[in-house]
C-alpha cells in the first residue's frame, strides 16, 4: 500500500451562507504526487481549494501531514506548508516586488539575512523579479505577475502547493511557461502539486493523476494519462 | 511681521492636525472606516494624562503610559465593537457616530466640567528673535510629532508586521491566502492610532489648551479636513494636509478682519471644496494602478 497520503480529504461539505457547493468530496495527494482537479464553470472547483486552505465554511476531514487542519485558520495551514496561489494570482498590487516576494515568508521565523538570500534564489529561477524588484507588482504583465504569485507561495517553504487557474488570462507561450516552471519545481525539489485548471490538455500532461468534479462532487478519478487517452469522458465532462 | 508670528503658530497647530489626521489615516487604512471618535479618544488619553499626573507621575511618564492604554484600548474597541459591526453596510457609520458620543460622555463623567491645565512637557520661555516669539514648547511640539511620525514610518516600511499591515490595507483577501493574520492587523491599526492620538491630545496643551471634554472638537474638524485634501490613504498627504490647515486657520483668523475663532473652520471648509474640486482622490492620493 502506498505511503500515507500528504493531504487527505474525506467526505468534504462546504457552502457559502446558504448555498452548499460541495456534497462529500474525497480526494488525496501523496507526498511528491501532480494532481489537477478538472471540472466546468461553477463545478466547486475553487471552493474546494478554499476549503482546503481554510477560507471557506466547511464540514468533514481534512488532514494535511498527518495534521487534522478542518479547523485551522489560513494561516496556521499556511504554516504547515500547504500553500496557495489564488485565482487571479492575489499579488500585492500597490507593494513592490520585493516587498510581495517577503510577504511570501510571513507565516515562518527567518533571519532578515536567511530570507534575503532565499529572495535571491528565487530571483534565480525568475530573473524578470530581480529586474522589477522596486516597481510596483501592479505595473507587471499577467505572466509576470504569475511568477511572482508562484515566486511569493514559494517563499512560505509549501510541501503542497495549490494554484488555482494559472493560466487564466495568460497567453499561450506564457502558460507553457508557467507549466515548465511547475515541472521543474516537481522534479528538481519534489513538491507537490494541485492544480486546479481550465486547459486540460497542459495539465494532464503535467500530472500523475486527475480528478473530475462536477456539481460539487467527484465524477471521475485516475492517472491523468489514462483520462487525457479516454474520448468518451473527455467529451462527457472536458469539452474537447 | 505679524505674519510671519502667525505662520510660526500655525505650523505648530498644523503638527497636531496633521498627527490626529495620521491617526485618522492609520485606522482607516487597517479597517477602511473614518473614526470620527479619534479626537475625543484623545481627549480620553489626555485626561488619563491629567489623572496620572495626579497621582505623581511626571508628565512624561504619564505620556508614555497614557500612550500605551490608548494603544490597548483602541486595539480593544476594535475587536469588540468595530469589528463585529464591519460585517454590515451603513452599521459602521452608526458606531462610529456612537463612539464618538460615548467617548466624550465617558470624558465629561469622569473627569467633570471644569477644565484643567496640564503641566508642560518642554521648559517654559523661548526664543526671540527679529521680533518673532517662539515658545520652547511650540519647538517642543512640533518636534515631538515629528520624531513620532518618523518612528512610525519607519515601523510601516521596515518592520515585518509594518508590512503585513500595508499588505492587509491594500488586498485583504490576498493577505489572508498568504497567512497574514488580518484580524490582528486591524486591531494594530486601530491600537496605533488611538496612540497617536494620546500624543496629539497631549501636545495641544502644551499649546495653552486646558483639558476637558471638547477639547478637541475643533482639531478634529480641522484633523478630517486634513485628511480629506491629503487623500484618505496617504500618510505623507495627512502630514502635508495638517500643516496647511495649520497654516490657513492661523493666517485667517488672524489677519482677516471680523474672522475669529470657529469662524475659520468655514474658511477651512471652503478650501476643502475648492481642492476636491480639482483633484477628487486628494493631493496625495494615488489612482491605484492595475495590468491584467
Amino acid at each position: 500500500m502506498p505511503l500515507v497520503p500528504l493531504l487527505d480529504v474525506d467526505n468534504l461539505h462546504a457552502r457559502y451562507g446558504q448555498a452548499r457547493v460541495l456534497h462529500g468530496v474525497s480526494l488525496t495527494v501523496s507526498p511528491g504526487e501532480v494532481v489537477v482537479l478538472l471540472g466546468a464553470n461553477g463545478a466547486g472547483k475553487t471552493t474546494l481549494l478554499r476549503a482546503i486552505t481554510g477560507h471557506v465554511e466547511r464540514t468533514g476531514s481534512i488532514k494535511f501531514a498527518g495534521t487534522d487542519i478542518t479547523r485551522a485558520s489560513p494561516a496556521a495551514i499556511v504554516s504547515l506548508g500547504l500553500v496557495q496561489v489564488p485565482e487571479g494570482r492575489g499579488t500585492f498590487a500597490d507593494l513592490t516586488v520585493q516587498e510581495n516576494l517577503r510577504l511570501g515568508a510571513y507565516t515562518r521565523r527567518v533571519t532578515a539575512a536567511a530570507l534575503a538570500l532565499e529572495i535571491s534564489e528565487i530571483v534565480e529561477r525568475f530573473p524578470i523579479l530581480g529586474e522589477r524588484a522596486g516597481q510596483r507588482a501592479g505595473l507587471l504583465s499577467g505572466g509576470e505577475q504569475q511568477m511572482l504569485a508562484i515566486g511569493r507561495a514559494l517563499l512560505a517553504r509549501p510541501r503542497l502547493l495549490v494554484l488555482d487557474e494559472p493560466s487564466l488570462g495568460l497567453a499561450p507561450t506564457v502558460t507553457r511557461a508557467v507549466f515548465d516552471t511547475l515541472r521543474e519545481l516537481h522534479d528538481e525539489q519534489g513538491l507537490s502539486l494541485l492544480v486546479v485548471e481550465q486547459n486540460a490538455d497542459l495539465s494532464l500532461g503535467i500530472a500523475d493523476r486527475a480528478y473530475v468534479l462536477e456539481a460539487g462532487e467527484i465524477q471521475v478519478d485516475g492517472p491523468a494519462a489514462a483520462i487525457r487517452d479516454d474520448a468518451g469522458l473527455r467529451r462527457a465532462y472536458l469539452g474537447y | 511681521m505679524l505674519a510671519l508670528q502667525l505662520l510660526v503658530d500655525g505650523v505648530g497647530k498644523g503638527a497636531i492636525y496633521a498627527a490626529l489626521a495620521l491617526a485618522i489615516v492609520v485606522a482607516h487604512r487597517s479597517t477602511g472606516l473614518i473614526n470620527f471618535a479619534q479626537g475625543e479618544f484623545a481627549t480620553l488619553s489626555a485626561m488619563l494624562t491629567v489623572a496620572l499626573t495626579g497621582l505623581g507621575l511626571g508628565v512624561w511618564p504619564a505620556l508614555a503610559v497614557a500612550a500605551a492604554a490608548s494603544f490597548a484600548a483602541g486595539a480593544l474597541i476594535q475587536v469588540v465593537i468595530v469589528r463585529p459591526a464591519m460585517r454590515r453596510d451603513l452599521v459602521p457609520v452608526v458606531i462610529m457616530i456612537g463612539l464618538y458620543v460615548c467617548a466624550n460622555a465617558i470624558g465629561q463623567l469622569t473627569f467633570g466640567q471644569n477644565p484643567r491645565p496640564l503641566e508642560g512637557l518642554f521648559p517654559a520661555g523661548g526664543l526671540v528673535f527679529g521680533g518673532i516669539r517662539v515658545q520652547w514648547s511650540l519647538i517642543g511640539v512640533i518636534l515631538l510629532q515629528a520624531v513620532v511620525i518618523t518612528a512610525l514610518t519607519l515601523f510601516f516600511v521596515r518592520t515585518k508586521i509594518g508590512l503585513g499591515f500595508r499588505a492587509v490595507a491594500t488586498a485583504p483577501e490576498a493577505s489572508r491566502v498568504a497567512g497574514i493574520p488580518v484580524e490582528r492587523m486591524h486591531m494594530i491599526g486601530w491600537g496605533i492610532a488611538a496612540a497617536l492620538g494620546a500624543v496629539a491630545g497631549v501636545s495641544l496643551t502644551n499649546l495653552g489648551v486646558y483639558v476637558e471634554s471638547h477639547m478637541m472638537t475643533t482639531v478634529l474638524v480641522y484633523s478630517l479636513a486634513a485628511v480629506t485634501i491629503g487623500g484618505f490613504d496617504s500618510a505623507l498627504g495627512a502630514i502635508v494636509g495638517g500643516a496647511i490647515m495649520g497654516v490657513v486657520e492661523s493666517l485667517v483668523t488672524g489677519l482677516v478682519p471680523g474672522v475669529s475663532g470657529d469662524v475659520g473652520i468655514l474658511v477651512s471648509l471652503t478650501i476643502i471644496v475648492l481642492i476636491l474640486l480639482s483633484r477628487p482622490q486628494g493631493l496625495f492620493g494615488r489612482e491605484r494602478v492595475a495590468r491584467v
